[in-house]
């Protein structure tokens, strides 16, 4: 009852509005794990770009409770009123605020690390796989009116995206690796797979004749970065960030695709469909997922909704994308971006039933639909008009992000872009086709320069907002798949 | 009185910087040079002199008395004006002024996205935020900055305009959707000389031009719906040509008291401002504005069109709620021949011909070069007609090079040289047919439109300025 109590006073405590003069105390215990010192760290950074107020890291309490984070668990930090300590799992965090400070903090170390994020993103920083994106509107600087406390419903996270291609993991170079798990870990996942061999694929040449090139910066060819001891020290960050490194993932967890369930160069995530088959899983009360990731750049919302909704069994999908994105792009614009979801599903969906190889990157996978001679099908033409509707919609919600993330969206609507020109070249090469089997020269060269110029049109769409080895990676698969083969068939 | 000796002095300046381009697209934007030699063939290593790395830029750089003078962002809040050595590319000063927070824009625009312009005393330079600013050539040091208004854009595109210099006064046209206007400033003072409004114009990017025609001067502007003649000394208004599109991004050309247009503007004869409005601004697409719909620098605009003060902008009220209820000027396509030097409206009388072809850029500006008119547009697509008559010698051509075309092609010695945004520039031989001399690979991004002076090609990449010279120690 006292101890009822005591929470009621807290939880009132709506602590002083704080000024940007303050000084914000994140008090950790004297011997506190790396990771507890990894969360201090990095709350203090959030506290500063959110508020640009001075934040340290100590290990003594100030006599100001008001500006004070008591950081970690009784355990690690004494500071910590066990009074104030809920019952929690090795993977539970609580917020809590007390009288003696806002308690942040987790039942081991990772967690905490997780609870410090949650911290961060309660007050409107969301974690992107590029980055953080700080909300529009500043929130009010307040320890006050917390009481949080979560458990997971899903107790195995992982994140898989190595797939041996030059648009997956292995593509991406050390320093980008580190800043991905980094993300990971404020989105609260729990395993990282790692095979024990990266691939390193063949170069290939981006100089010259590219689509697309600017994407390079003016390098000569894509290869798979040439770090040695890049694994090893991969699965080193990794564990630096609480995250359990495995060489592959575990035969009793079920692959959960964040996007296509193919290595595609197409947008083709499902948002809706995530949430069903992420419900099914917890239904069946499985251990946990294995998030599969082969554009990481496509799949913001599917993993945070994989994060949130493993802490949070009413999340809905579209529930997640509105908090998502409304404290990061303002109001009006998760409308816009859910209806261009929704269309993006559509597409994947008559992708997937018609053919689902119609972007893994291969010799023939332009190619083919030349030498096929038979008319573009009509759900290819859907498929088109759909990547369409969500491109407008993209561009729709970047019109009235002013303020905000709007390279977040921007991204949506340039691989959107891409995904139509794709479309169109299909198209294109599917009539250039049948203009060679009917001996229509003229048809056929008009259609074959429609296609390379879609082709051309969508790698430069994509190059305007690549920004990392997987876009540079499908940009140069469809040079050498594509826009070469394809001219020098058509030419 | 001035001696024979500085008299001697001033004529040989003159002549030895004869081939100066000292604005965008050279005199009187004219894009020509009278340079000779450039080389055909070129590439990132073959007959480059220098290369200077300068930061994020798509505005042109211009040469005057043997300096090249480019701009660029240099921090978050920072731009620089750079003067180089045309010969060695040695940097001569460099002259940073602060932005101050700096508005929306549109990819692929650049902050440090307008086309200085110099005279030899100064180089002027126009900043969105900040306004005209006067640098003194020689030194590089602020010589007056005249603050104007922020242009605002409906679709967030960005300030891209650029000064010209006529006489003593530098000429600007800040044609945005919210308060467009034409200025006059004294160019050795910057005090302002006159200010004309532009009211039913909305956001447009077309540089001034200067037309001698009927024994007099005309300042000649093409913006949204209307082509303008001003009295360049005073800024009235002398003649308007009404055939234009809603949207104007690129400049005319001048030759012989005719101004040749080529322009496409989005969608057909129906598209007004009031449908881009309702497919883009109108986020939840309900077909009515609402005031949260609107960017906040339009908000008083708003509500000036809210006539029953709903708080939205209905199907009654659009229509003139941001376009002029007198220039409901709408899209399409037009290569447009007009006589200058009228009075009044002249829209019935001086257009010499006007062609509806599908081959205007949106973007790139024509090039009239020895009576033929140059286009280029997305995709490589190139087309030429004889601008006497506007027949065609060739049209929708391609180039052999794909991509999207931003920078105007530019001509020099019987050659046109075009600049893809991929960073090829393809050189076309001047004549009735097409004929492709070189495709030249710079390997960077190229917005700008290059600039030609002393038998050099400067080229103004997104990061860097490129001198390619046949003179160059690399052939």
């Amino acid at each position: 009852m006292l101890r009822a109590l005591l929470f009621s006073v807290a939880v009132c405590w709506a602590g002083l509005n704080l000024t940007a003069a303050t000084q914000i105390s994140i008090v950790i215990g004297g011997n506190a794990p790396a990771l507890e010192k990894l969360a201090a760290d990095r709350l203090a950074a959030d506290f500063r770009a959110l508020f640009a107020v001075e934040a340290a890291v100590r290990t003594s309490a100030p006599a100001d409770a008001a500006n004070t984070i008591l950081l970690g668990s009784p355990p690690t930090n004494p500071a910590i009123p066990k009074s104030a300590w809920p019952k929690l799992s090795d993977q539970g965090q609580v917020i809590r605020s007390t009288p003696a400070g806002l308690v942040v903090g987790g039942g081991s170390p990772v967690a905490t690390l997780w609870a410090a994020s949650e911290l961060a993103q309660r007050l409107g920083i969301r974690p992107l796989l590029h980055g953080d994106a700080l909300p529009v509107a500043k929130p009010e600087l307040k320890l006050g009116g917390f009481d949080v406390v979560l458990e997971p419903g899903l107790r195995i996270r992982a994140w898989s995206a190595f797939n041996g291609q030059p648009h997956g993991a292995d593509a991406w170079p050390l320093a980008d690796q580190q800043r991905l798990i980094t993300q990971l870990a404020r989105l609260k996942f729990t395993h990282l797979i790692v095979p024990a061999q990266l691939v390193a694929f063949p170069a290939i040449a981006v100089d010259g004749d590219t689509g697309g090139r600017a994407a390079f910066k003016g390098v000569k060819s894509f290869a798979a970065p040439a770090e040695s001891g890049r694994a090893e020290a991969l699965a080193r960050s990794a564990r630096e960030h609480g995250l359990t490194v495995l060489a592959q993932a575990p035969a009793d967890l079920r692959p959960l695709p964040l996007g296509a369930t193919v290595p595609s160069v197409l947008p083709q995530f499902a948002l809706s469909q995530l949430a069903v088959d992420f419900n099914a899983l917890r239904n069946a009360k499985a251990a946990g997922f294995v998030a599969t990731a082969v554009m990481p750049g496509d799949l913001n919302a599917a993993a945070y909704f994989v994060s949130r909704a493993a802490f949070d069994a009413t999340l809905t999908a579209r529930r997640s994308l509105d908090e998502l994105v409304t404290p990061i792009c303002g109001d009006g614009v998760s409308e816009r971006l859910w209806l261009g979801f929704e269309h993006l599903e559509q597409a994947a969906k008559l992708i997937a039933a018609n053919d689902p190889a119609l972007g893994v990157p291969a010799p023939q996978v332009l190619l083919r639909h030349l030498n096929a001679k038979t008319a573009p099908p009509a759900w290819l033409t859907k498929v088109k008009s759909l990547y369409a509707d969500a491109m407008n919609e993209m561009y729709r919600g970047n019109t009235r992000a002013r303020g905000g993330a709007r390279p977040y969206i921007l991204y949506h609507a340039k691989r959107f872009e891409f995904a139509l020109h794709y479309c169109t070249a299909l198209e294109a090469l599917g009539n250039a086709g049948v203009a060679t089997a009917q001996n229509k020269p003229d048809a056929r060269a008009d259609a074959a320069d429609a296609a390379l110029e879609a082709i051309y049109n969508a790698l430069n769409a994509h190059a305007d907002v690549a920004r990392d080895a997987s876009d540079r990676g499908v940009i140069a698969l469809l040079n050498e798949h594509g826009y070469r083969p394809v001219g020098k068939a058509l030419r | 009185m001035k001696s024979p000796l500085v008299l001697l002095s001033l004529l040989v300046a003159s002549c030895l910087h004869a081939e100066d381009w000292p604005q965008f697209r050279g005199g009187n934007a004219s894009g020509i040079s009278t340079s000779k030699g450039l080389p055909l063939d070129f590439s990132a290593d073959r007959h480059v002199a220098w290369r200077a790395k300068l930061g994020d830029g798509i505005g042109s750089p211009v040469v005057m008395r043997g300096k090249v003078f480019s701009t660029a962002m240099v921090g978050e809040q920072k731009c620089a004006l750079f003067a180089l050595d045309t010969a060695s590319g040695r940097q001569l000063w460099r002259t940073e002024f602060a932005t101050g927070a700096l508005p929306r824009i549109t990819p692929p625009n650049s902050h440090a996205s307008s086309t200085p312009a110099a005279d030899g005393e100064r180089v002027y330079v126009h900043f969105s935020t900040v306004g005209l600013l006067a640098f003194n050539a020689t030194t590089g040091a602020e010589v007056w900055r005249y603050a104007m208004p922020k242009p605002a854009y409906l679709m967030d595109w960005g300030a891209a305009a650029s000064p010209i210099v006529f006489g003593d006064t530098v000429i600007f046209c800040q044609d945005d959707d919210l308060a467009p206007f034409l200025v006059a400033v004294d160019a050795r003072t910057g005090k302002e000389r006159w200010k004309t409004r532009r009211n039913d114009m909305l956001a447009g990017y077309a540089v001034p031009v200067l037309c001698e025609a009927g024994g007099r001067t005309d300042l000649v502007i093409a913006g949204s719906g209307k082509l303008k003649g001003y009295d360049p000394a005073t800024g009235q208004e002398r003649w308007t040509c009404n055939t234009l599109l809603r949207t104007i991004m690129t400049s005319p050309v001048v030759r012989d008291g005719v101004i040749y247009l080529a322009v496409q503007s989005y969608g057909d004869s129906t598209r007004t401002l009031k449908h881009a409005l309702l497919q883009w601004l109108d986020t939840n697409q309900d077909g009515i504005l609402a005031r949260d719909e609107v960017p906040k620098e339009f908000h008083e605009r708003f509500d000036a069109s809210d006539k029953n003060k709903d708080g939205r902008i209905g199907p009654d009220e659009i229509d003139t709620a941001f376009q002029s209820p007198i220039n409901q000027a709408a899209g399409g396509n037009i290569i447009q021949a007009v006589r200058g030097g009228g009075s009044g409206d002249v829209t019935k009388t001086h257009v010499l011909w006007n062609l509806d072809q599908k081959t205007p850029s949106n973007l790139s500006s024509p090039l009239l070069y020895n009576q033929r008119l140059y286009l280029v547009k997305s995709g490589g697509l190139s087309s030429c007609y004889d601008a006497r008559d506007g027949k065609v010698l060739w049209e929708r051509t391609r180039l052999g090079n794909l991509g999207d075309y931003y920078a105007s092609p530019i001509a020099a010695d019987g050659k046109v040289f075009i600049a893809g945004r991929n960073g090829f520039i393809v050189v076309l031989q001047d004549g009735p047919e097409l004929r492709v001399l070189g495709r030249n690979d710079l390997g960077e991004e190229i917005i700008a439109t290059p600039a030609i002076a002393d038998g050099r090609l400067f080229v103004r990449t997104r990061e860097s300025l490129i001198c390619v010279s046949a003179q160059s120690s690399k052939p």
